[in-house]
């Protein structure tokens, strides 16, 4: 597969809908574009317009202005079964019919490849199979759509999609009505589709950890526009900083995620003297939370991690006085009574 | 589906032997295989009467079910049926206007023989689904459709009863015997044009099994996977009329079986496959039209139950089961 290839292309265009033929812009999209087998987060906050953009892509709803350009081609210069060859989409829509197998399903998949009237032969089957082993659902395949998790449901419909054998996959909000672990489980197999097969993936979520962590490219729906780049490059130039500035969140670049804006009480500085890098962030995470401050110039208030003999220890120096404490239950419990003498 | 081709001729024997004048099973297997061993007279019993009325039970259920399966996967709604668009209060429409509009015109009409309300309630389902037709090319939601179906049954029905009221007492007799659904009205001559019709709705039908097997997935799925959405309902709306217009102008209205039998069909094959349930759903409304005309014959001495009362008392307990089971499509 070759990279670095345009296959998809959004330029001068608005998605939104008519109502009494009037225009709603809910997005002006300057120009935006896909290459071959990139992952791209499609993030906004919900109603800003993710769905509509998919939905004029694919074809189901129309673009008030422009178009977008498909293998460098306008969807109306294909045929429709033509355009059904090259992208598909997995939408928000929960589909449960009681009698239907996900065998079934998967098969509708194929239909633009096939005439009206064909009947289902070993390649469509051998087909099912092979796209249920890469959603790793191997062995499904006669098993009731309605009798699976909402997971493995999710995952039909991406073997779906991988069934009508597309270059391009749109998925709306694919992910947000799974628990953690099918979350991830359902984000990994779209990264692999990706770089293993080629495949160019645009999901929308609101997501945005997920996005960081998944996709090569963000389409950042902010202000009704879209703002196009690497989500490193992306939280390098802060523009987060200035997109949810109202509602008092901040971009933590520590974590790589948001976190509400917070007014601390006190500066405590933090050192770690164990080897295990992941308490710090933990310890932070605590003291964060309790109104507390990192700073690595306070000198009268400092909280050490130690590890002796295997056991933990964590020694506040406050004052010149230590505390010492062996979980972060006694550590939190310990700090309010402290300043809570203080004060009073 | 062997098996069930099997039953269906089973109960088709069975339905050949019953009926006003009982046959022999010899007689029933001489008319198939010897033909001159049988009687003039049982010869002509069985050819004119029970043939045409089995092979219309057989028609009439496998159009009426595949019609019913046609509507469920258009409005993805368990509980649709070939009678949605209001195909049979058209077709109701035509024949109330024929038996019973006469009394509105200044002179007397005399054409009341059954071709003439096979091509009323033929005409009058045809004018229903030309509105059903334009509607849909207008609006985009199958919903909306649906409820422009109903509306427009009901706006009919209202005018029917108009007729019902003030029409001639003997034709309102004919009216309600239409109503009533019959099987035994259709002869040797008039099957020549049902059977070709429904055939042909058939198969449109099963060209299109896999355009449907794209609607259960609902319009904007099938529309990404490069469905023709327009030509596709006019087809499927096309095919419909064609399979439960020509039964509704033939046999009057035969509720139930197209609303359930697409189910059973599902049950029984445990798929959603349109391949599958097409001839399933044939052979099955075959199946159960037959058993209800078996039914509708037993009590004997010439007396016949009408046959839209027994597929009700048959349809009515299934029906509630799904729906209170809440089972979809």
């Amino acid at each position: 597969m070759k990279k670095n290839t345009n296959i998809l292309e959004i330029i001068n265009a608005e998605v939104g809908y008519l109502s009494k033929k009037k225009k709603n812009i809910l997005v002006n999209i300057d120009n935006v574009k896909a290459l071959n087998g990139e992952v791209i987060s499609l993030i906004g906050v919900n109603g800003a317009g993710k769905s509509s953009i998919l939905k004029s892509i694919i074809g189901v709803n129309k673009f008030l202005k422009g178009n977008v350009l498909i293998k460098n081609k306008f969807p109306k210069e294909y045929s429709k079964k033509n355009l059904a060859k090259i992208i598909s989409i997995v939408s928000t829509e929960s589909i449960t019919l009681p009698n239907m197998t996900v065998e079934n399903l998967i098969i509708i998949g194929r239909y633009p490849h096939k005439k009206a009237f064909e009947q289902t032969n070993k390649k469509d089957i051998e087909i099912v199979n092979n796209v249920l082993k890469l959603v790793g659902l191997k062995g499904f395949a006669q098993l009731k759509i309605n009798e699976i998790s909402d997971g493995e449901r999710q995952r039909v419909m991406i073997a779906r999609a991988l069934a009508q054998d597309t270059d391009i996959i749109l998925l709306d909000e694919p992910a947000s009505f799974l628990d953690i672990e099918n979350k991830y489980l359902t984000y990994g197999i779209l990264r692999k589709l990706a770089t293993e097969k080629g495949k160019t993936i645009i999901f929308s979520t609101h997501d945005l950890s997920i996005a960081i962590k998944f996709s090569d490219k963000l389409w950042l729906i902010n202000n009704k526009l879209i703002i196009e780049g690497t989500p490193e490059d992306i939280i390098y130039n802060k523009v987060f900083d200035n997109i949810f500035d109202k509602q008092n969140l901040v971009f933590d670049n520590s974590v790589l995620d948001f976190k509400l804006k917070q007014t601390f009480t006190r500066k405590v500085n933090i050192i770690n003297k164990t080897n295990k890098r992941n308490l710090f962030p933990l310890t932070l995470n605590a003291l964060n939370r309790n109104g507390f401050e990192y700073s690595n110039t306070e000198k009268e208030f400092i909280i050490e991690l130690e590890e002796i003999k295997e056991e933990f220890i964590i020694k506040v120096i406050y004052k010149s006085i230590i505390y010492e404490y062996n979980n972060f239950n006694k550590l939190i419990s310990g700090l309010n009574r402290l300043f809570t003498t203080q004060t009073t | 589906m062997a098996a069930s081709i099997i039953i269906l001729m089973l109960f088709s024997f069975v339905d050949l032997i019953l009926g006003t004048v009982t046959s022999y099973p010899s007689e029933i297997i001489s008319y198939f295989i010897n033909i001159e061993n049988l009687q003039p007279e049982n010869l002509t019993i069985i050819h004119e009467f029970k043939i045409p009325k089995l092979l219309t039970a057989i028609f009439a259920g496998a159009a009426l079910s595949v019609a019913g399966l046609l509507m469920q996967t258009v409005f993805r709604n368990p509980l649709a049926g070939p009678y949605v668009l209001g195909i049979s209060s058209g077709a109701g429409l035509g024949v109330a206007l024929l038996l019973l509009g006469s009394t509105l015109l200044p002179f007397t009409t005399n054409i009341t023989n059954s071709w003439s309300i096979v091509a009323a309630a033929w005409g009058g389902s045809a004018l229903v689904l030309l509105i059903i037709f334009l509607a849909s090319i207008k609006v985009k939601d199958v919903v909306t459709i649906l409820i422009i179906g109903v509306l427009v049954g009901s706006a009919i029905s209202a005018f029917i009863s108009l007729l019902q009221y003030v029409g001639d007492a003997n034709k309102l007799k004919s009216f309600v015997i239409w109503t009533m659904g019959s099987l035994s009205d259709v002869t040797n001559e008039t099957l020549k044009i049902l059977i070709p019709v429904v055939l042909l709705g058939l198969i449109i039908s099963f060209l299109m099994v896999r355009v449907l097997d794209t609607l259960l997935l609902g319009n904007d799925y099938a529309k990404s996977l490069g469905v023709n959405l327009v030509v596709t309902r006019i087809l499927l709306f096309l095919s419909t009329s064609l399979l439960a217009g020509t039964i509704t102008a033939f046999c009057g209205p035969i509720g139930f079986v197209g609303i359930i039998v697409p189910h059973f069909a599902r049950m029984l094959f445990k798929t959603s496959s349109h391949a599958i349930l097409i001839p399933a759903s044939a052979i099955l409304g075959a199946i159960m039209i037959v058993i209800s005309d078996i039914i509708s014959i037993l009590p004997g001495g010439g007396a016949v139950l009408p046959i839209n009362s027994v597929t009700a008392v048959l349809g009515i307990p299934i029906l509630l089961k799904i729906i209170i089971q809440k089972k979809g499509i």
